[in-house]
């Protein structure tokens, strides 16, 4: 590859390395501080915070699901090895996405849904998904022409799209216990959920397409502080985590399964796991804002707290620093990893 | 010229049939995974594991006994649910779910804890739950009004959607 080309993909790849290292941080960020619904169905609110780290995660392997699509189609329009190496790349990087994506939903419904797993149609749809698309590399693999394997592994490519569409409609087509896009929407448009909401869904996409984007034109190129970027989105990754996490090491969080309020809101007393009720007197104020859900319930019920020397404090559900870990873990895995993928033969 | 022409229209009806076959598998799986009936659970000929919906029944207030294979329970029951006892003291909670043709017993192994965290003043009207039904498994219901037999359902989990939460508004720790 040139000097020209390569200075190019050096430019991209510095783009990435900001974009990605500023996405991971403003997930973090997310994680630590976002709003969540005042009140939920079911479990700790705070697991909420979810959906500025599996959403964005999510669009992003729609996106490049999408991508191996138009790829696809370009590649049998055109003939063109370069479109079926860009499928190639597409449909790897969707697979690493839709596989975090599924795992991060899982941990989020573990709390919010009531279980892990229950074959509820979006995880069937997404679970399809990810399957139909490993039929990809199958066909891939079994062929040894060159020229027949990039013809037919593209016809595949643009077929299994509709997949994705399968399982984005999954959620209207019968009864789900996942949102659909506008009740997702209607939380967005709440309070300042937007402010940290928004940034995050176009960061992560710029961080997707620019991912793909570097891979697929690395070729022999050098870009070290590729590794280095890639290397410090693990390292904030983890520090987040673990700061997220530590109050599960440290200290003994409980369940607040009732609470009773002053009228101006004030913590009165708690009723923690155990049946435990600790009682605050003078009452405090409550951590969280506002006190009481439109239906005069405590905020406060169901979330994870601490409680020492008279003070509460909320705690982060776990499912939001185990999914801050999986998004920071692929993005700078594929960072680390992004010379070795640009030099395999697709 | 012709024969790429005529290789790509085969490539094209190909994507074409392929698309149609994994959407029709797709959709099928995505179809299945609908909740069951109490009704369909009924028509099992062994057992299952399934994700059921249902509407709950009122199950009073008083105190019952439940008699589930060769266990006897003390009943509390607490309007839309009952928590039941046996006699080393373990503790279950009960309910009553239906689908307007058939009514089932559901027998589900909580915590008291969890039970107070997840039913919280009780039971929506309407529930989606994660079950194990065994054809044949029967309880008999000692009520103040007579006895009731009827098919159970063990419950592995009441779930609940994200749905209601969105329209909730936004909070923050202050």
């Amino acid at each position: 590859m040139g000097g020209e080309a390569c200075s190019r993909v050096r430019l991209l790849a510095a783009a990435l390395a900001l974009v990605a290292l500023a996405d991971v941080a403003w997930a973090s960020v997310a994680a630590f501080k976002a709003p969540f619904p005042v009140k939920v169905d079911l479990g700790a609110p705070t697991a909420y915070r979810n959906l500025y780290i599996h959403v964005p995660m999510a669009w992003s392997s729609y996106l490049l699901f999408g991508l191996a699509l138009i790829f696809g189609i370009s590649y049998l329009a055109r003939r063109d090895p370069k479109y079926d190496r860009y499928t190639f790349y597409s449909v790897v990087m969707a697979e690493v996405y839709g596989v975090a994506t599924l795992f991060s939903g899982m941990a989020w419904a573990k709390e919010s849904w009531g279980a892990a797993w229950n074959w509820d149609p979006r995880e069937t749809g997404v679970l399809f998904l990810i399957l139909g698309y490993l039929g990809y590399f199958a066909v891939r693999s079994s062929i040894s022409d060159p020229e027949r394997r990039r013809l037919i592994s593209s016809s595949y490519a643009v077929a299994a799209f509709t997949l994705v569409l399968i399982s984005f409609i999954s959620a209207y087509i019968t009864e789900s216990l996942h949102p659909r896009a506008e009740q997702t929407r209607q939380f967005v448009e709440a309070g300042n959920v937007g402010m940290y909401f928004g940034p995050k869904i176009m960061l992560a996409t710029i961080t997707a397409v620019l991912l793909l984007a570097v891979t697929v034109r690395l070729g022999d190129c050098e870009a070290r502080y590729l590794k280095l970027a890639g290397g410090l989105v693990l390292l904030i990754g983890v520090a987040s985590t673990l700061a997220l996490v530590s109050p599960y090491l440290t200290d003994s969080p409980v369940r607040v399964l009732d609470a009773k309020l002053t009228p101006d809101g004030s913590i009165e007393s708690l009723t923690i796991s155990g049946g435990r009720v600790v009682d605050f007197n003078p009452p405090i104020p409550s951590p969280i804002k506002p006190a009481r859900a439109s239906d005069g319930q405590p905020s406060i019920i169901g979330h994870i707290v601490t409680i020492e020397n008279g003070t509460v404090k909320v705690v982060t559900h776990w499912a939001v620093a185990l999914n801050l870990l999986f998004y920071s873990l692929i993005v700078g895995l594929l960072m680390l990893a992004a010379h070795k993928l640009a030099r395999v033969r697709a | 010229m012709i024969a790429m022409k005529s290789s790509r229209v085969k490539a094209a009806i190909a994507a074409v049939a392929l698309a149609v076959i994994l959407a029709g598998i797709g959709y099928a799986s995505v179809a299945s995974s609908s909740y069951k009936s109490v009704s369909d659970l009924l028509e099992a000929k062994r057992t299952v594991k399934a994700t059921v919906e249902a509407d709950v029944v009122p199950i009073g207030r008083g105190v019952y006994t439940l008699i589930l294979g060769d266990k006897v329970y003390t009943l509390e029951a607490r309007g839309s649910y009952g928590v039941a006892r046996d006699p080393a003291g373990e503790v279950y909670a009960v309910f009553l779910i239906s689908d307007g043709k058939h009514t089932m017993l559901a027998f589900y192994d909580a915590t008291d804890e969890y039970m107070a965290y997840q039913m919280g003043s009780g039971l929506s009207s309407s529930v989606v739950l994660s079950v194990t039904y065994e054809p044949g498994l029967t309880a008999i219901l000692k009520t103040t009004d007579g006895d009731v037999q009827l098919p159970v359902v063990l419950v592995n989990s009441i779930l609940k959607g994200c749905h209601t939460s969105y329209s909730q508004g936004a909070a923050t720790v202050s």
